[in-house]
């Protein structure tokens, strides 16, 4: 008996190597980081809002300063961002600071602690963000 | 560990130890609060177990502070959780602030 040889041959992948570095792309790291971002600056801002209800002190200047930095790519290629609170009040005070002192307290002020219990409620909610938004992005790219 | 026994285990750190409020300020002492939940157990559609976030800050005017060596080596003993969130300086009124996170758990 003679031998048998199988021979396979795949077509396309170049097509596919086209797709798959697609998917290394930056720029849908950051997309996806700031989808997973929202939800958790959503809930911040709404425990603020609590914080805030009825205070006879609060212009809005510290809710007006919350925000979310754009994202960038650290050293190690991860993409990240921020979520905090920048500028100044009315008054010429850091909103960081206010921010810090309200969360955490001073001698002087009881804490009202509004970022980390925020966090920790939006946590499944943000991961969902960030799967629906990888599943969006590959789905397009697959598609072509 | 309940929001009594963490009540207890603060007052052998220190009688300067109070529950949401320091109604009187000395060079040392601890506020404690519950603020929210941190995880929960259900079964049969009712809510069996209850973990809550509990916050301890020290304020000390003291410099390398053995209170905060004491604590520290209570909730070793005790067995709870605990992280230290921040420790910040106030320069006006000269207090350390060493602000931990722990957790009690709500018995129904």
């Amino acid at each position: 008996m003679g031998d048998v040889m199988a021979r396979l041959e795949i077509i396309g992948t170049e097509e596919l190597e086209i797709k798959l570095s697609k998917l290394a792309d930056p720029e849908l790291m950051k997309d996806i980081v700031m989808a997973g971002a929202q939800p958790v600056a959503d809930e911040i801002r709404k425990s603020l809002e609590r914080n805030l209800q009825g205070s006879k002190y609060s212009h809005g200047d510290l809710l007006k300063s919350l925000g979310i930095a754009p994202p960038d790519i650290d050293r190690n290629g991860n993409a990240n961002t921020k979520i905090g609170f920048h500028g100044y009040d009315r008054k010429g005070v850091p909103n960081a600071i206010k921010a810090r002192v309200m969360e955490s307290g001073s001698s002087k002020q009881k804490k009202r602690p509004f970022v980390r219990p925020a966090v920790r409620r939006s946590r499944k909610k943000s991961i969902e963000a960030m799967q629906k938004k990888l599943d969006e992005k590959v789905e397009n790219i697959m598609k072509g | 560990m309940t929001l009594k026994d963490i009540r207890d285990m603060l007052l052998e750190v220190t009688p300067n130890s109070f529950h949401q409020e320091a109604w009187q300020q000395t060079d040392e002492y601890i506020v404690w609060a519950e603020d929210s939940e941190a995880d929960a157990v259900h079964t049969d559609n009712q809510k069996q177990v209850q973990i809550l976030d509990v916050t301890v800050d020290v304020f000390t005017k003291n410099e390398y502070p053995e209170i905060i060596d004491k604590l520290q080596r209570k909730f070793n003993e005790k067995k709870i959780p605990w992280q230290l969130l921040s420790i910040q300086y106030e320069e006006d009124t000269k207090y350390t602030h060493y602000e931990y996170l722990i957790q009690a758990e709500w018995v129904m």
